[in-house]
């Protein structure tokens, strides 16, 4: 089989049972799949088994796709779904806690939010923190500031893949920049003192949609 | 003001990595685009991802394995004679019944028609015989005398051939 033909014939062919087609498409799609969960979960592993529940998913529901709609859409729909029902779920487990930061990590990440250069280790630690800090942002206000301002999505195409409309999806990422600046002014996720970092509980901020 | 403009615009950009030297001395005395430039920077930190990451090895066969498990690709069904003479006839009924369906109303119609034409004619026929024959509205008037008169009349006009004369009354 062809590896230009388009995404919509390959859905056809393997909602018909082709296999080949099934595996041009997950060949196709599975690195972009991959960066995008990796934004929402650093373990590799993590991120993997989203992209692997996403190709479940088109197996089991390519007969449905509608060709009206773009492919792209459709499995980025699918795995910002995953996605967020998986930051849902890690939101309820017990909350990430940098109140006991000492001034020394507290400091890392800070020098990082000032775009300052540090050290490979100390910069992945700061990583880490980072992501601990927006673990406490509503799933949906955090996929939407992601869709726009690191995967350079417009408005309407966010709206497109999360099943929302372009202004609901404008009023959410004002909210949730609203809540992202108070996460890196330190405020208004329970956070101690003035460190910046928001030193203090990372979670809470918020509500979950 | 603009600065402020900039500043957020270029934040914005899926390209943003570190900010520029112009963005960290605005920031330094404009504490809204320094919250700004933390926040996005607090965002790109948290969400970093190697620009080149790829599935590790085995990635299909470990999908291929659960859709095995979850029942795998269904075989697209295969044409047998059988089957294409089913589709044959099928093809033909469909036609077939159509055509039945539309005669089946036209003759409905037909027979609708046909049934209001025969009551009108009886109701026709019905109204000449009494206009023609006196003594049948008479009868179905009920009025003996004129009923006898009128027998008389009918008695004094010449009977047609072959019918039997009335009886009189001794």
């Amino acid at each position: 089989m062809a590896d230009d033909e388009t995404d919509a014939v390959l859905v056809a062919r393997a909602a018909a049972g082709d296999a080949a087609a099934f595996d041009l498409l997950v060949g196709r799609w599975k690195d972009r799949l991959l960066r995008l969960a990796l934004r929402f979960f650093r373990r590799r592993e993590d991120a993997e088994e989203i992209v692997q529940e996403v190709f479940l998913r088109l197996h089991r529901a390519a007969a449905t796709w509608r060709s009206d709609a773009p492919f792209e859409h459709w499995l980025l729909r699918i795995a910002t779904n995953l996605c967020r029902d998986r930051l849902r779920e890690r939101r309820r487990r017990p909350e990430v806690s940098l109140a006991d930061l000492s001034d020394d990590v507290a400091g890392w990440l800070d020098a990082a939010l000032r775009g300052a250069s540090l050290e490979a280790a100390r910069a992945e630690a700061a990583r880490v923190l980072a992501a601990g800090l927006l673990d406490s942002l509503p799933p949906k206000d955090r996929m939407v500031l992601v869709l726009l301002d690191l995967e350079g999505m417009s408005a309407a195409d966010v709206a497109a893949v999360t099943g929302s409309t372009r202004a609901a999806v404008k009023v959410r990422a004002m909210r949730a920049r609203r809540a992202l600046r108070r996460l890196a002014a330190g405020g208004g996720t329970g956070a101690r003192g003035g460190t910046a970092a928001g030193r203090g509980t990372a979670a809470g901020g918020g509500t979950d949609e | 003001m603009s600065e402020c403009r900039e500043l957020e615009r270029a934040l914005r950009a899926p390209d943003f990595t570190a900010p520029s030297e112009a963005m960290r001395r605005h920031a330094a005395g404009c504490p809204a685009c320094a919250t700004a430039l933390r926040a996005a920077l607090l965002l790109r930190l948290g969400s970093d991802r190697p620009q080149d990451a790829t599935t590790r090895p085995g990635f299909e066969t470990r999908l291929r394995d659960r859709i095995a498990a979850a029942g795998g690709f269904a075989a697209a069904p295969e044409r047998s004679a059988t089957g294409d003479w089913s589709a044959a006839i099928v093809g033909l009924l469909r036609p077939a019944l159509g055509a039945a369906a539309a005669c089946a109303l036209i003759a409905a119609a037909l027979f609708y028609q046909a049934a209001s034409s025969v009551t009108t004619a009886q109701t026709a026929d019905l109204t000449s015989i009494l206009s023609i024959d006196p003594a049948l509205g008479v009868v179905l008037s009920d009025d003996t005398a004129t009923t006898a008169a009128a027998a008389a009349g009918a008695d004094a006009a010449a009977p047609p051939s072959g019918a039997r004369p009335a009886e009189t009354p001794r």
